[in-house]
């Protein structure tokens, strides 16, 4: 409990991070306003709403993929000559920090639709299953790729130093072949059978969450020199 | 606590910043590393942390090779420069964040901070909602260095601790040096380009240049004192 709300009062103090929680309710409103219109063609199609859905949920997943390194490389060379290991509880409580925020999310997308009177709430229940297991899983796995993440002591979201493609392009990419493999599913075995695949498959990154945590954090590890310098040659 | 260095080397872009072929550091010695810009000082200190990897040789800490083992990490506590700080954290959080990372409880933080605060002075114990990122650079200095003593380790590795320190601070602070390492029996491990400051209160003084260990001195009489002063001289 003590990590995750140190890991929540270095979002919360962070100029920059701030920023960056502005759109999410944006999107909600989006969402809300997107199925009260019956008009609104995309939202009618159950893999139109899904994406959106997950999309949202995930949205702090997205986040850590892009911040949650450069969150810690500002004192990275504190945390790696502690005895504490990366891999242990700093990671697991940005985890369920993240997973927190997404089930607010997740609560609102639900009365949204309760107040609109269109309850379907399987789908977002299934989508924040498969979000903060199967999503959250490629979004850590994805920080592993970038060795700049951005400065967090950068007090202007103008001035992303350290920031490279790899952050956007790798997360982008999971996220677009995630979507393309469910709608395939959908395609093949319909909307339920879609719904619990998804549900399963992320209750088994749920509940495997220490084990894929502890062992992106050795990875980190192993690779720490390397980090080490690009951390240093971005100024953190 | 030991210290073994053996056959060490490090180089950056062809250049070898560091090569010691044997230097042991005993239990309890308070330790000056001393040197010119680019003497090898700081590179040593993230060796001896494993914060770098060298190109060759090994780092015993306790006869625990520093890259091969977590062990060390207990009993050793540092403060290098910045990157050491969070600055969104207030200095008693960072405190007790560090705390967490070596398994202390908050309330023997709270009474081992008490022992710092003659060090920390007004400024730092009385804005207790003040980030460190919008404390000045001296004042940064000094949470860093106790973040890394309040933990009691058995080895403390400090470098340039005098830096952007007011002279007030930098007397504090060679007392607390002395009192520390008599006290807890900590093996210091310090580097500094303020020559008088080392050479008051260190047991044993290294010079460090190019790399190279030039002078080794653990009898620090005038004469030997001189001699370090007049290695200085010749540049």
């Amino acid at each position: 409990m003590n990590d995750i709300l140190f890991e929540w009062k270095l979002i919360i103090r962070n100029k920059r991070l701030k920023q960056m929680l502005i759109p999410i309710p944006f999107l909600i409103f989006s969402f809300y306003a997107m199925i009260a219109s019956s008009n609104f063609i995309f939202i009618n199609y159950f893999i139109g709403r899904i994406f959106f859905t997950i999309g949202l949920i995930s949205i702090g997943g997205i986040y850590y993929g892009a911040i949650s390194l450069g969150m810690s490389a500002s004192y990275i060379e504190k945390l790696v000559t502690s005895p504490k290991p990366l891999s242990s509880s700093l990671l697991q409580a940005k985890y369920y920090l993240n997973s927190i925020l997404s089930f607010i999310i997740t609560i609102t997308l639900i009365t949204i639709q309760i107040l609109n009177g269109k309850v379907e709430s399987m789908e977002i229940v299934a989508s924040y299953l498969f979000s903060i297991g199967y999503v959250y899983h490629g979004m850590f796995k994805c920080t592993l790729l970038s060795y700049a993440p951005i400065d967090i002591k950068a007090t202007s979201i103008y001035n992303w130093q350290g920031f490279t493609l790899s952050n956007l392009f790798f997360p982008a990419l999971f996220l677009l072949a995630t979507m393309s493999i469910i709608a395939i599913v959908y395609w093949l075995l319909g909307k339920s059978i879609t719904l619990i695949i998804i549900s399963i498959v992320g209750l088994c990154f749920i509940v495997t969450c220490k084990l894929w945590i502890n062992s992106i954090g050795k990875e980190i590890e192993r690779t720490k020199y390397h980090r080490l310098e690009c951390f240093r040659e971005n100024n953190y | 606590m030991q210290i073994e260095i053996t056959n060490i080397s490090k180089s950056f872009d062809e250049n070898t910043v560091l090569n010691i072929p044997q230097l042991s550091i005993n239990d309890n010695e308070l330790v000056g590393i001393i040197g010119n810009n680019g003497a090898g000082k700081t590179t040593l200190f993230r060796l001896c942390l494993d914060l770098l990897r060298a190109d060759k040789g090994n780092i015993f800490i306790e006869k625990e090779d520093v890259s091969k083992s977590e062990s060390w990490k207990t009993i050793t506590s540092s403060f290098i420069d910045e990157r050491f700080l969070i600055d969104f954290l207030t200095p008693k959080e960072y405190f007790h964040f560090i705390g967490n990372l070596y398994n202390i409880k908050r309330i023997e933080i709270d009474d081992r901070i008490n022992h710092f605060s003659h060090l920390m002075g007004n400024e730092i114990m009385q804005k207790k909602n003040k980030y460190i990122g919008q404390f000045s650079k001296g004042n940064k200095q000094k949470i860093g260095i106790i973040g890394a003593m309040i933990t009691y380790p058995k080895l403390l590795i400090l470098d340039e601790p005098f830096n952007y320190l007011d002279p007030s601070s930098q007397i504090i602070m060679k007392e607390l040096l002395q009192n520390y390492n008599h006290i807890h029996g900590t093996t210091i491990l310090l580097s500094s380009h303020n020559l008088q400051y080392v050479m008051d209160i260190c047991s044993r003084v290294i010079v460090l240049d190019s790399g190279h260990v030039i002078y080794d001195e653990v009898d620090l009489t005038k004469a030997n004192k001189g001699k370090i002063e007049q290695y200085f001289l010749k540049y």
